[in-house]
């Protein structure tokens, strides 16, 4: 949430319209199935255990690239999960894994936009990865099946995470004709035809369809459709 | 039938039932434990097979446990997504690695049934039949016409497909059991040790495949997904036990037959040999050879039986003897014919010899003395009308009747009579000249000899007769020998006239005897 937050004040709007609105969908069975992924409880656990949130990302696809300045972000392991769950950074940032639990983790991705495999290291140390390509890259952790963490890396700044209630903002946007793209974990993603005037937009997507699979279908076509 | 037929049989046929019932034991033994062997044999090969493929199972289901870790569904999902497989034959051939064992077959189709990526024998990616089952995540089945054992992995984004080629698994079940065995799936044979052989459904039990049988079992894992899967144990080595037995067994009777011949033979030999020769010797016997002795060994029944035999024909001897002293060998045979006393009619020469001077010559003499005289003189007097055919008829006392002619007709029988009274008289003489040599007194005989028609037969009471000579000739010839003097042999008309041509002599002077009314012409024959 901090995180959100962050990034809507690093993107005040300076020139251009926002784009808001409210990502809205069937949360119990999402819900239910994050959690029934969630095997680990065993030693090595420190800190909380419960995962974190898994928001909703939205962005303009097609959009045309905007040179931005890298990032370095840290994605943590505490509790044997990737702390925060949902990323968003601008291409070329660079983000940290540090490891915070008593046991290793093996943190890799095949993700074709990043493929990487960091190997086994303990508590205390951190390995990093820098993105220097767009698209979502599937973070998983070798040694325990059900770590994930998903990153998006846009070579634009129009995107943004919701909020817990789905709402969003996705500011400077300029006038134009785009299709907005409402992506959330285990859900189909949504695209929608809009047009952004010179008071913005305002557009409510619904995830209505759960994915009949794996999260990150989704998450993949997202991925290759946005690159 | 024969005594030594009886003995043969008697030993072939006990002989022949227990030679053929050792067979047929030895046979239904031998045919029941190779099958016993084979059924074990065959079980243990199904057993064998069933858990080589349990093993590989097991092997093939912890491969696709490694297929639920993070890195597996990491590539599986982005060769999903992006087609990109690069990743995931990597991570296959790690997992592979890991495991140490390369299935020969694997295939993975995304949810839409596209294949994307494929390993098959003939190398990775080539096209080929569609994943053949439905049912369960693993099973025994086909690929490409071989014979795979393979699991499915059933993952979120698509199916993967490892299997494990079975040939080699199936050549070795082959070698350490010898055993046949054929698989045979949808599409057709997928597996057989055995090129002639084409199974089938009714590939169980017996099956033969050209002229050798085979016992045959089938095996149906739940998970099988062929048609056939059976198992053949070649039943050669019984089949040719069995003929050896029955080989044996033919060899056995023939042995059994040789034994029994040899045996009836060598125990009738000592059976009906003796009795034939019992019954030769019997012949012998009944033919009047008394001499006859069967020679007997052995100390059974049968040797008692030869010795009784041998004490019966000397005691029959004797009594031969007896009868041949006593009775002439021709009369002999005439009371052997019957004791018919009815008399034959017939020509015959009649010899009377009387000792001249016997009761005044023998006054004094011991009377055992005389007797031993008398035989001496008897024996060669009547060997010498035996010698010429003659039959001493009997002796009286200090005189002999011989007949010629009869009881068989005699040809010459004036001539060998006359013969016979000529050469007794010179055995007399030269008995004589002994006697005087020794000091001792001479007996001189008289001899008359008559040829006519006499009664010849059998006279006497019913259980005991003789045979004589009777009529008026008989009694001519007796009155002639009365009227011969010491030394003479007289003759009547009737024989003179018959040997006349033959003998010299003279003519006497007519005699009277008694009982005629006329006188007799009489010839003293000389030489």
């Amino acid at each position: 949430m901090r995180f959100c937050l962050a990034v809507l004040l690093l993107w005040t709007p300076v020139g251009g319209a926002a784009v808001t609105g409210k990502v809205t969908w069937a949360d119990g069975a999402a819900q239910k199935r994050l959690r029934s992924k969630i095997k680990y409880a065993g030693p090595g656990v420190s800190g909380p255990t419960k995962p974190d949130p898994s928001p909703a990302v939205v962005w303009l696809e097609g959009a045309a690239a905007v040179k931005m300045e890298p990032r370095t972000i840290e994605v943590k392991q505490e509790g044997m999960e990737f702390r925060p769950r949902i990323l968003a950074v601008p291409m070329g940032s660079t983000v940290k894994f540090p490891n915070g639990d008593d046991v290793f983790h093996n943190v890799f991705s095949y993700s074709k936009a990043e493929r990487f495999d960091l190997g086994k290291y303990p508590k205390g140390e951190s390995k990093s990865v820098t993105f220097e390509h767009k698209g979502l890259i599937d973070v998983r952790c070798e040694v325990h099946d059900h770590m994930r963490s998903f990153i998006h890396v846009f070579d634009h700044p129009y995107y943004a995470i919701a909020a817990e209630d789905g709402g969003y903002t996705i500011p400077d946007v300029p006038p134009g004709k785009y299709t907005l793209v409402a992506w959330k974990e285990y859900f189909d993603p949504v695209r929608v035809e809009i047009e952004v005037k010179a008071d913005g937009a305002k557009v409510d997507l619904t995830l209505s369809r759960l994915l009949d699979g794996p999260p990150d279908t989704a998450v993949g076509a997202a991925c290759c459709d946005a690159r | 039938m024969k005594f030594r037929a009886k003995i043969f049989l008697a030993i072939l046929l006990p002989s022949s039932a227990l030679v053929g019932a050792a067979v047929i034991a030895a046979i239904s033994t031998i045919t029941r434990r190779y099958e016993e062997l084979a059924q074990d044999q065959l079980s243990r090969t199904r057993t064998a097979f069933e858990g080589t493929l349990a093993e590989q199972l097991d092997q093939l289901k912890n491969l696709s446990k490694s297929f639920k870790r993070a890195r597996f569904d990491a590539a599986i999902t982005e060769a999903v997504l992006t087609g990109d497989v690069v990743t995931l034959r990597k991570e296959l051939e790690y997992q592979f690695d890991l495991v140490g064992q390369v299935p020969s077959f694997y295939e993975l189709r995304d949810g839409k049934d596209k294949v994307l990526l494929r390993k098959s024998l003939d190398g990775p990616g080539v096209a080929g039949p569609p994943q053949k089952w439905r049912q369960g995540d693993h099973a025994l089945t086909e690929f490409d016409g071989q014979p795979f054992l393979a699991v499915r992995f059933e993952h979120e984004r698509g199916t993967l497909v490892i299997g494990n080629l079975l040939t080699p698994t199936l050549n070795h079940l082959k070698a350490s059991f010898a055993i046949e065995l054929a698989l045979v799936g949808a599409s057709g044979i997928v597996y057989r040790s055995k090129k002639e052989w084409t199974p089938d459904a009714g590939s169980e039990g017996t099956v033969f495949i050209g002229r050798e049988r085979y016992l045959a079992v089938r095996s149906a894992p739940a998970y099988s997904e062929l048609s056939l899967v059976t198992f053949m144990a070649s039943m050669k080595e019984v089949d040719e036990a069995r003929s050896a037995a029955i080989v044996m067994g033919a060899g056995g009777l023939i042995v059994a037959l040789l034994v029994a011949s040899l045996v009836s033979i060598q125990i009738s030999r000592g059976m009906s040999k003796p009795i034939e020769s019992l019954v030769e010797a019997s012949h012998k016997i009944a033919a009047g050879d008394y001499k006859v002795k069967v020679e007997i060994g052995s100390r059974d029944e049968i040797g008692r039986l030869g010795a009784a035999f041998n004490e019966m024909t000397e005691g029959l001897r004797k009594r031969q003897e007896i009868m041949d002293k006593t009775l002439s060998r021709d009369v002999a045979e005439e009371f052997l014919k019957g004791t018919d006393r009815r008399p034959d009619r017939r020509i015959v020469t009649i010899v009377f010899m009387d000792i001249r001077g016997y009761t005044s010559g023998t006054e004094g003499m011991d009377p055992g003395d005389v007797v031993i005289m008398l035989n001496e003189l008897m024996d060669l007097l009547s060997g010498a009308i035996v010698r010429n055919g003659g039959i001493v008829n009997k002796f009286l006392g200090d005189g002999l009747m011989a007949m010629f002619g009869a009881p068989k007709p005699l040809e010459g029988h004036a001539l060998r009579a006359v013969r016979a009274g000529l050469e007794m008289q010179k055995w007399m003489a030269r008995w004589n000249d002994r006697r005087i040599a020794r000091g001792m007194p001479a007996f001189f005989s008289g001899i008359g000899i008559n040829t006519g028609i006499a009664m010849c037969g059998k006279v006497g009471a019913q259980d005991r007769m003789e045979y004589t000579l009777i009529g008026e000739e008989v009694n001519l010839a007796s009155r002639i020998c009365g009227k011969a003097a010491p030394k003479q042999v007289l003759v009547t008309k009737q024989t003179w006239d018959l040997v006349k041509e033959e003998m010299k002599g003279r003519e006497l002077e007519p005699v009277n005897v008694k009982g005629l009314s006329y006188p007799i012409k009489v010839f003293e024959v000389t030489e």
